[in-house]
């Protein structure tokens, strides 16, 4: 299917439902286990775009899952979920090989916004320039210009114009955004982030035309793909 | 092995040493002046009698003094006294088949004057060179030692007996003694033990001394003290996190029992769901803070290190910089370049984080915020204050009290905000206090202790 095969790993019945609901009705084939074990099974003969874990299963644990995976070889995206969500549950977690971390209970947008995030990263890693319409950005020496003009954006700007523009056409929460341009502790500043988009905003649209950047209600923004 | 066991035993070494020495001292003493005095009579009489011979020459009168001399009777019940050169044998007067000087070896030439054992360990000698005529000649004055040899070894027998029996004595005394010691300590653990955690209020009684172990005592309430205030915070937190909890579920739950209590329209059920989202959004946003706010302890404890409480100010001035100007408010930052303190760095960032968020949040377009950091008497000082509404002075001394929302509050706090500012400054043993200026708006000082001084 074109939005990509998902595995979910998730023990608890009624989250398992509304996701496999959720996410399927959003456009990607789900299949779910779980447990661990089952999980392990169903791996052996089928491959996926992306698994999302919990990291806490009966019997084996997510964890031991996932760092088993990573030992044999397995480079699929992981999102892991948990409901643990101290800064050193975070850090276990992603250096035990998950790509990214929510912790429950989670905002079903922000899920969907950071599978599609990994999914696309996961497609197109090594492009040296991004270009939409007349926008283009060189993300070796780190510029951004719209018709041949350099827009002069700050080095945060650039870094929040990079986000946006490799996960052009679907949307880039606001904690997504905090977590790459200031780090997580900013995600629920008042109106930073509103702000500080609006601005990239104006400076990319200065005089061009129509907005490249769309305010997605109740999600985040996302960069039209043309 | 238990500490009055270890006690005692150290203490019995102790005193048998020093029982051993003395002994061997008082022995060693005693032996010494036995035989000195026994000797120096000996020697004198040698003496005396072979500057006479010496004088007289060879004849009878030496015979007669030799005789004389070992017809005496003061010094022991029996001598022996001769007059010899080389190997021969000028006179020999008293007990003649008792005892001889036992020879020495290696002594081949005439010996000095001093003393010697018999050969059969019976008599003493006095042995005095001396010139008899043209022939050099010993003058051996020998006597019965027994007398002295039985008050030696009355002696050593008498401490081979008295001695344990003092150390016996001592060392059951310091065991008593040790056991009388500890009684306090050992009635101290019973009561402890005896505590109820339902019930931390017992405190324990130190006594009228003073000693270490009132000392201990006293720790001990201390730490019961901490405990107790702990665990009642804890147990109001969890009672005020449930009770805050109740009015956003109270909402949900009546929502949606009134929405299923029959058949409704689609655009009903949408609303009803839409409705519940949203309280199930804000307590999940409480969740998330209360969790942050109980865990405070445990995380804090785990990484604390020495940070530049200047350089953080200037990052998160520096991220707020598109909000300052997009509502054109005037920042203004004064202090010193550094001040180091000990701490966190998650809940310091977090720290300084609520208090700019909240003065950009409440300063109106067009107005100002100052941030301020000063270094006085070991202390970082932190001021930061907006020119806002300002803080209704009825609900001042509550603002960093858990769940407080006063009623000029916009809604999209819920009232942990200030609270975690203040267990974050707490943990990090500082204060924060917050007042209203004359000039409008308010003011927030944090004071931080700054890090002990390191050489870089």
């Amino acid at each position: 299917m074109r939005d990509g095969r998902l595995l979910i790993v998730e023990d608890e019945a009624d989250l398992q439902k509304s996701l496999r609901l959720g996410l399927s009705e959003d456009g990607f084939t789900v299949t779910c286990a779980d447990s661990a074990e089952s999980a392990e099974r169903i791996l052996a003969d089928q491959t996926f775009d992306a698994i999302v874990l919990d990291l806490r299963l009966p019997g084996k644990d997510g964890i031991d899952l996932l760092r088993e995976l990573r030992a044999a070889g397995n480079q699929t995206p992981v999102l892991a979920l948990t409901a643990r969500g101290s800064l050193d549950d975070r850090v276990i977690g992603l250096d035990s090989g998950a790509d990214d971390y929510l912790t429950k209970p989670f905002a079903f947008a922000e899920l969907i916004a950071r599978l599609r995030a990994l999914l696309r990263r996961h497609a197109n890693i090594a492009q040296s320039t991004l270009k939409i319409a007349d926008l283009e950005f060189d993300t070796v020496r780190r510029r951004a210009a719209r018709g041949g003009r350099d827009l002069g954006l700050s080095p945060k700007e650039t870094i929040l114009l990079e986000l946006l523009m490799r996960n052009a056409g679907q949307p880039v929460t606001r904690t997504m955004i905090a977590e790459v341009v200031w780090g997580s502790a900013y995600n629920d500043f008042t109106n930073l982030i509103e702000v500080f988009v609006n601005r990239l905003r104006q400076k990319i649209n200065d005089g061009a035309g129509d907005s490249l950047i769309v305010t997605v209600r109740g999600v985040g923004y996302s960069m039209r793909t043309h | 092995m238990s500490i009055r066991l270890r006690l005692t035993i150290y203490w019995a070494a102790i005193i048998g040493l020093i029982l051993v020495i003395a002994g061997v001292a008082v022995l060693i003493l005693f032996e010494r002046q036995q035989w000195g005095a026994l000797d120096g009579a000996l020697l004198e009489e040698a003496d005396t009698a072979a500057a006479t011979i010496s004088r007289l020459g060879p004849g009878a009168g030496t015979d007669s003094i030799v005789r004389n001399l070992s017809e005496e009777r003061d010094l022991g019940p029996r001598r022996r006294v001769r007059i010899v050169s080389g190997d021969r044998v000028i006179a020999d007067f008293g007990d003649t088949t008792s005892d001889l000087p036992e020879k020495r070896a290696g002594h081949s030439k005439a010996p000095d004057r001093g003393v010697r054992d018999g050969a059969r360990g019976k008599l003493r000698f006095a042995l005095v060179p001396f010139q008899l005529g043209d022939t050099s000649a010993i003058f051996e004055n020998g006597v019965d030692a027994g007398a002295v040899r039985k008050s030696i070894a009355r002696l050593r027998t008498s401490l081979l007996l008295i001695l344990p029996l003092i150390l016996s004595i001592a060392v059951s005394g310091g065991y008593l003694l040790a056991g009388r010691a500890l009684v306090p300590i050992i009635a101290l653990a019973g009561e402890l033990s005896r505590i109820d955690p339902r019930d931390l209020s017992h405190r324990l009684d130190a006594g009228p001394v003073n000693d270490e172990v009132a000392r201990l005592t006293d720790a001990i309430n201390a730490l019961l003290d901490r405990v107790e205030r702990a665990a009642n915070t804890e147990r109001r937190f969890a009672a005020d996190a449930a009770h805050e909890m109740r009015t956003p579920l109270a909402v949900l739950r009546t929502g949606l029992e009134v929405a299923l209590g029959r058949e409704r329209s689609p655009a009903e059920y949408s609303d009803a769901v839409a409705s519940a989202l949203r309280e199930v959004v804000a307590l999940c946003t409480m969740a998330d803070q209360l969790l942050t706010l109980a865990r405070l302890d445990q995380e804090a404890s785990l990484e604390r290190m020495r940070l530049d409480l200047g350089a953080l100010i200037r990052e998160v001035v520096e991220a707020v910089e598109p909000l300052v100007q997009a509502k054109q408010l005037t920042l203004a930052t004064a202090g010193t370049g550094i001040a180091t303190v000990e701490g966190n760095p998650i809940h310091l960032r977090r720290l300084v984080i609520n208090l700019i968020d909240n003065a950009l949040k409440f300063t109106p377009a067009h107005g100002r915020v100052e941030i301020g950091l000063s270094v006085r008497d070991g202390s970082a000082i932190l001021r930061v204050a907006d020119s806002g509404p300002g803080i209704p002075p009825a609900d001042l001394p509550f603002i960093f009290d858990r769940f407080f929302r006063g009623k000029a509050r916009d809604e999209s706090g819920n009232g942990l905000g200030l609270s975690l500012c203040r267990e974050i400054v707490r943990l990090h043993h500082g204060a924060i206090a917050a007042a209203n200026r004359t000039g409008g708006g308010c003011e927030f000082v944090v004071t931080l202790p700054l890090a002990p001084y390191r050489d870089p």
